[in-house]
């Protein structure tokens, strides 16, 4: 209701407008555009020293992908405040209840409403997804991919069990909690942690760069897809819940 | 063959931003959605002619995949 009447507005307000003055925005607005155009063409190709800087330092990461080096060692500060951005989303839209918290993550339950074409794909679908987000997460040290491509995947997996309606997920219960902050937990502890070898915190010892990264990544993936569902969830459920409440 | 490449190119950018501007003009909030969907999947395809391919994996499965699935749930519900 409330989309078709600010819809409608629009459309009051479009129709207003006189032809003379949407011709002369729209001179502007394509002078501008060209103008932008030419200024892009005659500038020339800047420099980019942080390419040439990061491919020689590589060695030092631990990986072998200059994408995920930057996002987990160089730059390591940045992608842990991400995670702590979205434990803070999470916080934000988790509906929140004690009597819940004792209860199971996922329950298992009828359907309202049976999809048979989604639940048969799902089947095939489920473990291939599952798979597909370990590959990624396993090949970003190499190759594109990593902790948030394959946490949406992963995400991607736990929607697609909502909308075929057989389970549904508390997020109050313990294993969902630990899920929601085991990302920014592990990456806090492992950046404190080195500490004691290199003296910075976050700065990995070369040795074991991989596999510190590996493990965060592992740790943060499981927390992206909570996260990711959860946001989901809290659209999902809660207006039913407010529907059971009013009656 | 550089002429086949750049058609495929001027394509892909000018379907990006066709879909993007009847996304914003559509009236129906699915036609929005969908045509969203799809302008995440061509702008997809773009980052990947531009070699960028962890944009074009993030992009996918975030953009296209799990924004399309929010913006569905939230239409439901508006509907309700």
């Amino acid at each position: 209701m409330f989309n078709d009447i600010t819809l409608a507005r629009n459309a009051e307000q479009q129709a207003g407008l006189s032809g003379g003055v949407l011709f002369v925005v729209g001179l502007v607005v394509g002078l501008v555009c060209l103008f932008l155009i030419f200024a892009l063409i005659n500038t020339p190709v800047a420099e980019q020293p942080l390419v040439a800087l990061v491919a020689s330092n590589l060695e030092q990461s631990g990986v072998q992908n200059p994408v995920t080096a930057v996002l987990l060692n160089f730059r390591s500060y940045d992608t842990l405040l991400e995670v702590a951005v979205l434990l803070i989303v999470a916080l934000a839209v988790m509906p929140v209840s004690q009597e819940q918290s004792n209860q199971a993550f996922v329950t298992v339950s009828k359907p309202v409403q049976r999809r048979p074409v989604l639940e048969a794909f799902l089947r095939w679908l489920l473990p291939a997804i599952v798979v597909t987000s370990g590959y990624l997460l396993w090949t970003g040290a190499a190759l594109p991919g990593g902790a948030f491509q394959a946490g949406a995947l992963l995400a991607g997996a736990g929607i697609l069990l909502l909308l075929a309606g057989h389970h549904s997920f508390n997020f109050n219960a313990m294993i969902a909690r630990v899920l929601l902050v085991v990302g920014l937990a592990v990456f806090l502890l492992v950046g404190a942690a080195v500490i004691v070898s290199t003296g910075t915190a976050l700065a990995y010892p070369v040795a074991w760069a991989g596999t510190l990264i590996l493990i965060i990544e592992v740790a943060a993936t499981l927390t992206i897809a909570a996260i990711l569902v959860l946001l989901f969830c809290a659209l999902h459920v809660a207006p039913q819940q407010k529907q059971k409440t009013a009656r | 063959m550089i002429g086949g490449e750049l058609i495929i190119d001027l394509l892909l950018g000018c379907g990006a931003v066709m879909t993007a501007v009847l996304c914003l003009t559509a009236k129906d909030l699915f036609q929005a959605i969908l045509l969203f969907i799809s302008m995440g999947l061509l702008v997809t395809l773009a980052w990947v002619r531009l070699g960028a391919w962890d944009v074009a994996i993030a992009e996918a499965a975030i953009g296209a995949g799990l924004t399309g699935a929010l913006l569905i749930a939230t239409r439901r519900q508006l509907n309700q």
